[in-house]
């Protein structure tokens, strides 16, 4: 365009000349200044040269400004050597013309000019040079339309100071790389009505300032097609990117492992920023594939309506590529995981008004081990308002921890912002079974708010303990919680979880998880024991073995990143047994260890012939505070305190006489302990 | 009877004088010294190392708050005791079980971070985290696991802060913990680490 505009400017003054066919004219014009509409020339000289046929054309312009640039042209030069057609027409093939200085730097161009009038005309040039390219193309003019055609063969990027200039508002600091192009423009005086755009660019590299936007050695195909129709374009853009790798905030992608490939139909209106697609697909192979239509409020960047179809072949790529990136901070932020799985999204009225979703075969693991799942398909229904169709939501295992469930088939129901079960859930869970009998999702404002009730049902104590790496014990887990909720990071747990075990009984209550989310959660429960056979337990524990029953309570319980932070624990006889009180000696030997952390507290004593004792009772206090514990027991009258308080003959008392034990020291006294079949960790 | 009341209501206006409320501040030279601990324990400059008690600050943090509504009792007080002031110390208690785990995980995140730190792309910010302070300066296929490893060492950073003032009794003090590190990250940086300055401007040790 500004080359047009210099060549016209050049050129206008040329029809002015009353020529005759056959006479010789030598026409000289010399002008200091001239002034026009922006434009402005200095040392403007014009050589007409009839000659013997042929017209030759010369001119010189020492400085030309044209309002479109910056710097001014300086020292230009025309050259048209025969013009074949008659005058006033200029049919100069061959023609030359040079730049002494120009934002382009110095210029040599070989021009072809077809001159019928300022309303018909044809430039075609070659050898400009921009960008370290060399350029050639043609601008015509006929009957109130314009056409351009120029190709570059392989345009350097960082040479081109308008591009950089532009990269530079956008917020790039760095844009570089070779284009090879076809552009074909066309217009009239109200400006471009069509353009087709083509070509590679190769070693493509730009990066912001944020770092937030980047790309290295990409190289693409493209193609870019469009006219006007009324206020909007129509047309097509194809981009197929082969190589190179790029960043966007926060997906990496390598498109040297991944080609991808864009096709978008439709049309655009820039002064309502709006673009609707006929057609939307991307290609990206078994990562993903994404066919669709709508439009898009690209000032807002949300979806006005529309529908849009994704599919994934293989959803751990898609999860290593796409997904993982935005989970960044959750606790789904690094899984393996593998399947497939596929989605369809619809909005209406600039909002996601339905989603329905398959998934099959999905298998995922935290890489630390702690929860995971296979086996899972789903198919899956939600929609903003109105009929909902239902969800099902099926596993073949899953496992958090050390904790296993088996298969089950979920029924769920999906719509605005809530989400519930549409009947109880039976979980599979150590021979017994979780049965969820309410869930509910509600995402509010503050959050999600979620709640749930369930049961535990015959659990198998032996196959629960042994999961964790614990003597089995003998008896069967029950429980209610009646009333769960998660909310604003937190989990409280009403109602009790009983186990029935050692013939007695243990209810966990109080049971509430704080800063889920968090590096450190805190988990708070009370634990009440209530009349466990003591020679059950320790039988189980190979502890030594005690007789008699034992009652027990664990309250303020407060563990922070799974550690214990701090508790008060009591055990002790139960009142009114009705057990024999025996206790083996080595048992004592395990208490006194416990108490005062020496072992071998019996041997060498003459009481190590006998091999069991009675007592009176056993009572065991521990009470922790960060680092620090106090160990306690039965008062006894000189200070210390009764582990074990013996009676009969052969008599035996375990006394305690040290109460304060950091609680670094009582873990290792109860790692030693000699448990047979037990690692205490 | 008359002699008992004139004697009996200063003695009273004594004993009320000394029932005094005593007001824990925080203790900012033991919470320094604990968190120095910390910081050399996970950057692995190996100074510090298995200490888990912070030293007693050298001087005392806590004080005697007096009973407004016995002013009167107390200045008599104050000209019969010389001194009313409490020599209540309060050290920072970082030893707990999750204190330990905490500072476990970061420390094993040390060498991931470390090349990042060296190359300026991250650094210490004036908030006790980390933060990505020149991402041109991670390669592409970085980017996405430096955002996850910053993420991760934030999670525990903020657990770490909450914890130290849990464990001490005194959860409202996290603000004051957190400003406490982000000074002594800044100072304990590595050669060649980057840290911000309480203006906001980065500055390289």
């Amino acid at each position: 365009m500004r080359w047009r505009g210099l060549l016209l400017t050049c050129l206008l003054c040329l029809p002015l000349l009353p020529l005759a066919d056959d006479a010789r004219v030598q026409f000289e014009l010399h002008i200091g200044s001239l002034q026009r509409e922006g434009i402005a020339a200095q040392g403007i000289e014009l050589l007409i040269d009839s000659g013997t046929g042929d017209l030759k054309v010369q001119g010189h312009i020492a400085e030309l400004s044209l309002p479109q640039l910056d710097a001014p042209l300086r020292g230009i030069r025309f050259d048209c050597p025969a013009s074949r057609a008659p005058w006033p027409q200029l049919q100069c093939e061959g023609a030359s013309a040079s730049l002494a200085d120009s934002p382009w730097g110095p210029q040599q161009l070989q021009l072809d000019l077809h001159w019928q009038n300022s309303e018909h005309w044809s430039l075609g040039f070659s050898g400009l040079s921009v960008g370290g390219d060399s350029l050639q193309g043609r601008a015509q003019l006929s009957e109130g339309q314009w056409q351009v055609e120029a190709k570059s063969a392989r345009l350097r990027l960082e040479q081109v100071s308008e591009l950089q200039a532009i990269a530079r508002e956008h917020g790039l600091q760095q844009l570089d790389g070779r284009l090879a192009a076809s552009l074909q423009a066309q217009g009239n005086a109200e400006g471009l009505h069509r353009l087709s755009l083509n070509g590679r660019l190769s070693r493509l590299g730009y990066a912001d300032r944020a770092g937030q936007q980047a790309a290295e050695q990409l190289s693409a195909d493209f193609s870019l097609a469009g006219r006007v129709v009324g206020q909007r374009w129509l047309g097509a853009l194809k981009l197929d990117v082969l190589g190179g790798e790029a960043y966007s905030e926060p997906v990496y992608l390598d498109f040297k492992a991944q080609p991808v490939k864009l096709l978008l139909d439709g049309s655009w209106q820039a002064e309502r920023q709006h673009l609707a697609f006929r057609q939307l697909r991307i290609d990206a192979g078994d990562m993903l594939q994404l066919n669709g239509n709508g439009s898009l409020d690209v000032a807002q960047q949300g979806m006005l309506a529309g529908e849009l179809h994704v599919q994934a072949d293989d959803l751990g790529r898609t999860y290593t590529s796409l997904l993982q990136p935005w989970l960044i901070g959750t606790r789904l932020d690094d899984l393996q995981l593998a399947g497939s799985g596929g989605m369809r999204l619809a909005w209406q009225g600039g909002s996601l008004s339905a989603l329905d979703g398959a998934v099959t075969g999905l298998d995922f693991a935290h890489k630390d081990g702690s929860f995971g799942a296979n086996g899972l398909r789903a198919d899956l229904h939600w929609r903003a308002s109105g009929e909902v169709p239902e969800s099902t939501l099926g596993m073949q295992g899953a496992y958090l921890g050390p904790l296993m469930l088996g298969a089950a088939r979920a029924r769920l129901y999906a719509a605005g912002q809530s989400l519930h079960l549409l009947q109880p859930l039976q979980l599979p869970f150590f021979d017994g079974e979780i049965a969820l009998e309410e869930f509910a999702w509600v995402q509010s404002d503050a959050g999600p708010d979620a709640g749930f009730s369930l049961a535990l049902r015959e659990v198998s104590l032996e196959q629960l303990t042994g999961a964790f790496g614990w003597p089995p014990m003998r008896g069967t887990v029950n429980g209610q919680i009646p009333r769960a909720r998660y909310y604003r990071d937190r989990l409280s747990v009403a109602g009790d979880i009983r186990v029935q075990a050692f013939d007695g009984q243990l209810l966990l209550r109080g049971l509430a998880l704080d800063q889920l989310s968090s590096a450190a959660p805190v988990l708070s429960a009370e634990l009440e024991l209530q009349r466990l056979d003591l020679a059950k337990v320790t039988e189980t524990f190979s502890f030594g073995r005690i007789q008699g029953r034992l009652d027990g309570e664990v309250r303020n319980l407060q563990l922070v990143a799974w550690q214990p932070n701090r508790f008060d624990a009591l055990f002790r006889s139960s009142p009114d047994d009705d057990l024999p009180h025996r206790i083996s000696q080595r048992a004592v030997e395990n208490l006194t260890e416990l108490g005062n952390g020496v072992p071998g507290a019996l041997s060498g004593s003459f009481l190590s012939i006998f091999k069991e004792f009675s007592y009176d009772r056993v009572e065991l206090r521990i009470s922790q505070r960060g680092a620090q514990a106090t160990i306690d027991g039965i008062p006894h009258a000189d200070g210390g305190f009764y582990l074990v308080k013996g009676r009969g003959i052969p008599r035996i008392d375990v006394i305690g006489r040290n109460r304060q034990v950091s609680w670094k020291d009582l873990l290792a006294r109860l790692k030693a302990i000699r448990l047979d079949r037990v690692q205490l960790q | 009877m008359l002699n008992k009341r004139i004697i009996g209501w200063p003695l009273l206006a004594l004993l009320l004088a000394s029932c005094v409320t005593i007001n824990i501040y925080f203790p900012a030279a033991a919470a320094e010294e604990a968190a120095r601990t910390i910081v050399r324990d996970v950057l692995g400059k190996g100074e510090g190392e298995g200490e888990e008690q912070a030293q007693p600050p050298a001087t005392p943090q806590s004080s005697l708050q007096h009973s407004a509504w016995i002013l009167v009792a107390q200045r008599l007080t104050d000209a019969l005791i010389p001194s009313a002031h409490a020599a209540g110390q309060a050290d920072i208690d970082i030893s707990s079980p999750a204190i330990s785990a905490l500072r476990r995980s970061m420390a094993a995140r040390q060498s991931q971070l470390d090349p990042f730190y060296r190359s300026g792309a991250i650094g210490f910010d004036n908030n006790g985290m980390v933060a990505v302070r020149d991402a041109s300066a991670i390669g592409l296929r970085d980017r996405t696991t430096v955002k996850k490893l910053v993420a991760d060492e934030n999670r525990d950073r903020s657990a770490l802060y909450r914890e130290i003032a849990r464990a001490n009794g005194h959860p409202e003090w996290e603000g004051d913990v957190r400003a406490t590190f982000a000074r002594v990250w800044a100072q304990e940086a590595r050669r060649g680490y980057w840290y911000q300055n309480a203006n906001g401007s980065w500055q390289q040790r």
